[in-house]
């Protein structure tokens, strides 16, 4: 065994995508995927599925598509850390001999036709039911709500400033525009940004991520095999996983660091690499501010610096650290893990067209779930590990 | 000035019902662990530190500002939100009140609401120390 790689990429059409239902959407990412390998979806002999907003597709998904003698079939949820999550537990499993082609797939039909993309996310009643339905009352209705909070005390803390957390809006939509899958390509300016409506201060909208429709998988194979089989490999160096189980109590680091502080130095070690070597970084993209809190827990800047380090120009096109260069969650497409994910293989494969980085040996993948609850980090290559 | 989002009624559900009791008489209502005597929020649920049952307990309503945000909805009303810490140590969300120069450490008071329909609940105002004349 000479490790495993991603070796096929599956993505459905994305965005306004209406009347698939999650399955139906999973389903045809999965096809999608082993065709991109060169595999009938019969040649699979494992199946991880993630659930989003509006349903899982199930582990029924693998009748769905006909798969029989499954050696690996089962449901994770870690929220917007799963894809990750799903990509280590196959490779860790076809490393032990568990299986030898495992798809991973999440897909999510929040969206519906004439609603606001807002309305899938959030609360709204004239009567309100016990603690929980107060908290709501009193106007805590969406997740955008503890974002504002965990962004308001980094801003608090560190001096960071919504003109900051506006340079990652401008440098993610800047490299959307090479995207043709991204469903916001037009171009964005700080002040763009400083004008947009807030959503909860201190989160203007264009902090705030998309809601789309859609699926995305990837298949898992041993490096060996994906070597013969349709794309180039891209190999898998390395992960970590964090859940920092922050306290809601005194002394709590909540807004100010994450459970990438723990999961990327992990996956660092695994993989062999430091932050001064690699090469795109895809971070999940909730919100500006998470990506900036990530950088710091990763540490591609000090704690407290990463503001700096965004509005020096950095993270964009031509940039020193290449970052969400399809345009991530917060301008391309919002399928959870899978955003940042699906884009590191495409930047892996160097199939990244007029988004194509630089240099592409270490590409660093992200995934946060919850708020700020979940953390897991994966370091892929277009080189075997060690071969580099 | 904007409009103030509107709180709308608020019904007990039978889980915490002596939560909304305290509200009513203006006393804050939390959580506490029976076994090793640790705070906790009004809607914690176990304790982490010994696995004791937790019991009601009133709070001072003293508090401190962790962190702010302000929610705005589609038709332009605004709702101040906070996080905050109670003098016994646990974080709770809630509501500001006339809080004009939020800041990180902000003394905060809990005040209560008695609205002609539906439950009582907390709003935290900023809370001035009496230096005497």
């Amino acid at each position: 065994m000479t490790g495993t790689a991603i070796a096929g990429l599956g993505m459905t059409e994305l965005g306004k995508v209406y009347g698939r239902s999650p399955r139906r959407l999973a389903a045809d990412a999965v096809r999608s995927a082993a065709a991109d390998a060169g595999l009938a979806v019969s040649d699979l002999d494992g199946l991880i599925v993630s659930s989003g907003m509006s349903g899982s597709p199930g582990i029924e998904l693998a009748a769905a598509l006909g798969l029989r003698d499954l050696r690996l079939l089962t449901h994770m949820s870690s929220y917007g850390a799963t894809a990750v999550a799903m990509v280590s537990y196959a490779a860790a499993t076809i490393q032990s001999g568990g299986a030898s082609a495992v798809a991973c797939v999440f897909a999510d039909a929040p969206l519906q036709p004439e609603r606001s993309s807002g309305a899938a996310y959030h609360r709204e009643a004239a009567e309100w039911h016990g603690l929980s339905g107060l908290q709501a009352a009193l106007g805590f209705r969406s997740v955008n709500v503890f974002y504002a909070l965990a962004a308001r005390r980094h801003m608090e803390r560190y001096g960071t400033t919504s003109e900051q957390l506006g340079a990652i809006a401008v440098a993610t939509r800047a490299w959307a525009r090479g995207n043709p899958r991204a469903q916001m390509r037009d171009p964005m300016s700080l002040r763009d940004h400083q004008e947009s409506r807030w959503v909860v201060e201190p989160l203007h909208l264009l902090d705030c991520c998309l809601v789309s429709n859609g699926g995305i998988a990837v298949i898992v194979t041993s490096a060996e095999r994906a070597r013969d089989l349709a794309q180039p490999p891209v190999h898998v160096w390395g992960w970590g996983q964090g859940h920092p189980g922050h306290r809601m109590e005194r002394g709590s680091d909540m807004g100010l660091t994450t459970g990438a502080a723990l999961s990327g130095p992990a996956a660092m070690k695994m993989a062999g690499v430091t932050t001064a070597e690699v090469d795109v970084c895809q971070i999940y993209d909730c919100y500006t501010y998470t990506v900036l809190v990530t950088l710091e827990d990763y540490g591609f800047c000090a704690r407290g610096e990463g503001g700096a380090f965004a509005a020096s120009g950095a993270l964009g096109p031509g940039g020193t650290l290449p970052v969400n260069t399809g345009g991530g969650q917060l301008s391309a497409y919002y399928m959870w893990g899978m955003t940042p994910l699906s884009e590191a293989v495409i930047q892996a494969r160097g199939q990244g067209g007029d988004r194509q980085a630089p240099r592409n040996d270490v590409v660093l993948v992200s995934g946060n779930g919850g708020i700020l609850d979940h953390h897991g980090t994966l370091v892929v290559s277009p080189h075997a590990k060690g071969r580099r | 000035m904007t409009a103030r989002q509107t709180i709308g009624t608020i019904r007990r559900d039978g889980r915490g019902d002596p939560f909304f009791d305290g509200a009513a008489e203006d006393r804050l209502m939390t959580r506490r662990c029976e076994a090793c005597g640790r705070w906790y929020a009004p809607d914690a649920t176990d304790c982490p530190e010994c696995a004791g049952e937790l019991a009601w307990a009133e709070a001072s309503g003293e508090a401190a500002l962790v962190s702010w945000a302000v929610a705005h909805s589609r038709t332009g009303e605004t709702a101040p939100l906070a996080l905050v810490e109670l003098a016994e140590g646990p974080w709770m969300y809630g509501r500001l009140d006339a809080v004009a120069a939020p800041r990180e450490g902000l003394p905060l008071r809990a005040s209560f609401v008695h609205p002609d329909e539906g439950e009582s609940y907390p709003v935290f105002k900023e809370r001035r120390e009496n230096r005497g004349l």
